[in-house]
């Protein structure tokens, strides 16, 4: 007997014939470009997140005191050094030593290096802090000004801000960014299950005749979805591992920012957790859209 | 077990289709419904397997008023009610074994129980050579076979059979009549639609008789009997 007459047992398991290609395939790649975008945004995030870090790292909790070059600086270094000594907040004040000074500068000089001992280089303080606060900040200038005018703070208080805000901008945005995503999905899957459930209605006509309960009607589509989105969840993982591979291939040619400091474990178990979440995502949206367009049949 | 008081139909704003339907059916009585095109039978079988709700009076099945239910609390009463369709209305995806089994595999028997009584039943409605073919490879026959098997293999206490004998030879018919009469003795209630003189002369059960919308009772071994309480 040709097959084509014959029942084909694999799809037993739908009574409604879900299998049936009737333009709902096309989650599959919505959900593999969701997932593509979703995981795109995390780590572009986390990325960012880790340079970020890097870049601003052990500046957070410190400051510099730049003293003029002068006759009385070692004399004025030594008070400003007692004098933060005081301040509970102060870690530690370390005094940079010439060489310390020579290095800092030495890129803007060019091969003029030798030349370091005529020039009438500044005393600099690096002040470490246990915790950065507007008001450890402000005792410092206090207690600074005090003892002079001429002395110079730089807490890196501009760039730093600004980085900060950057950082936490770009995470906003991300959090934003996944979370149309997983309403965007959602909202399509609600619609393909109820044109789905349009396209079959005599047959589940049929099945609530014949005593079917709704939560057996809606395992039917559930398992449907929950298989669409399977497939495509792989397809978008896949092609973000692609991705990165290109990433890291291009990276020495094209210089694309990737920090090669590894990653906190929740980073990683965050990244992991995308496909799972809008595995379930569509599986809940399937359940719950079938439960409530049952409910409206008599 | 199954009554019928003062019940009305009406699709939206349209006349009533059904007009102060009033009547009672035993455990395990047999009945007839007959009347000519556009009576309403199709309406009244509708009523009966709980596809829809009157627009007035009352259904009262297996002791449960019907108005007052909710969807969740019909489900068990549906299971309990076998239907043949005019139209078959079977599922053309499903082989026939799988048609035959959906009512099982809906009331959550194991497999190997819906295995052995599909069989059973698929055998003795001379489709065992069938059992993987789609519908649409089936004769009309072969079809309503299938519709009836589907309809009687979850034992149901209330079969409704929408003209069951249509598409089939004399001989097949007569065989189908025989399994239902057989689910009768075992106290399923029977009402079946039919047009067909044959099976209303050869079975001589109750008749409840559409037309217009209003229902009479007619028992051929009773001819004085033509109005009031079908059972």
């Amino acid at each position: 007997m040709n097959s084509i007459f014959i029942h084909k047992s694999k799809d037993a398991h739908y009574d409604i014939p879900l299998h049936q290609k009737l333009g709902t395939e096309f989650l599959i790649m919505l959900l593999a470009l969701m997932t593509l975008l979703c995981l795109l945004a995390t780590s572009t995030s986390m990325v960012l997140g880790k340079a970020l870090s890097q870049w601003t790292s052990g500046l957070e909790n410190s400051l510099t005191i730049e003293i003029p070059a002068g006759n009385n600086a070692p004399a004025l270094a030594t008070s400003i050094e007692r004098a933060l000594g005081e301040i509970d907040n102060v870690k530690r004040a370390t005094r940079l030593n010439r060489d310390d000074i020579s290095g800092l500068i030495a890129p803007w000089l060019g091969g003029l290096e030798s030349q370091l001992g005529d020039l009438p280089l500044p005393t600099l303080i690096q002040v470490d802090l246990r915790i950065r606060d507007a008001e450890t900040i402000a005792t410092i200038r206090k207690t600074i000004t005090n003892l002079s005018d001429d002395v110079r703070i730089d807490a890196y208080e501009t760039w730093l801000t600004d980085l900060m805000r950057l950082t936490t901008t770009i995470r906003l945005v991300a959090l934003a960014l996944l979370i149309i995503i997983l309403v965007i999905t959602a909202m399509t899957i609600a619609g393909a299950v109820r044109s789905r459930m349009a396209i079959h209605h005599e047959e589940l006509r049929l099945l609530h005749i014949m005593g079917a309960e709704d939560r057996y009607i809606a395992k039917q589509f559930r398992n449907y979805i929950l298989r669409l989105s399977l497939r495509g969840v792989v397809v978008g993982s896949c092609a973000f591992v692609l991705l990165l591979v290109l990433f890291f291939i291009l990276k020495p040619q094209t210089g694309l920012l990737i920090p090669t400091d590894h990653h906190s474990l929740a980073s990683y178990a965050f990244i992991a957790a995308v496909p799972f979440i809008l595995i379930i995502l569509s599986f809940l949206t399937a359940q719950n859209t079938v439960m409530r367009v049952l409910r409206a049949m008599p | 077990m199954i009554r019928f008081e003062h019940v009305g139909l009406r699709y939206g704003i349209g006349p009533e289709v059904l007009a102060d339907i009033s009547f009672t059916l035993k455990p395990g009585s047999f009945h007839f419904l007959c009347g000519p095109s556009g009576a309403g039978k199709t309406s009244l079988m509708s009523l009966l397997y709980l596809g829809r709700k009157p627009t007035r009076g009352l259904i009262n099945m297996f002791d449960d008023d019907v108005g007052s239910l909710t969807r969740t609390e019909l489900v068990p009463l549906r299971q309990q009610i076998g239907v043949v369709f005019q139209d078959f209305r079977l599922l053309n995806h499903l082989s026939a074994f799988d048609n035959v089994a959906l009512p099982l595999r809906i009331c959550g028997r194991p497999e190997s129980e819906i295995k052995s009584h599909v069989h059973e039943l698929l055998e003795w409605v001379g489709l065992g050579d069938c059992m993987n073919r789609l519908p649409a490879t089936l004769s009309g026959g072969q079809q309503q076979r299938i519709a009836v098997a589907r309809a009687v293999i979850a034992r149901p206490r209330l079969l409704l059979a929408d003209e069951p004998t249509g598409n089939l030879d004399d001989e097949i018919g007569m065989k189908l009549m025989s399994l239902i009469e057989q689910l009768n003795r075992m106290g399923t209630t029977i009402v079946i639609a039919t047009h067909n003189l044959n099976i209303l002369e050869q079975f001589r059960y109750p008749r409840l008789v559409l037309n217009h919308g209003q229902l009479r009772v007619f028992d051929p071994q009773d001819e004085t009997n033509f109005d009031g309480d079908a059972a």
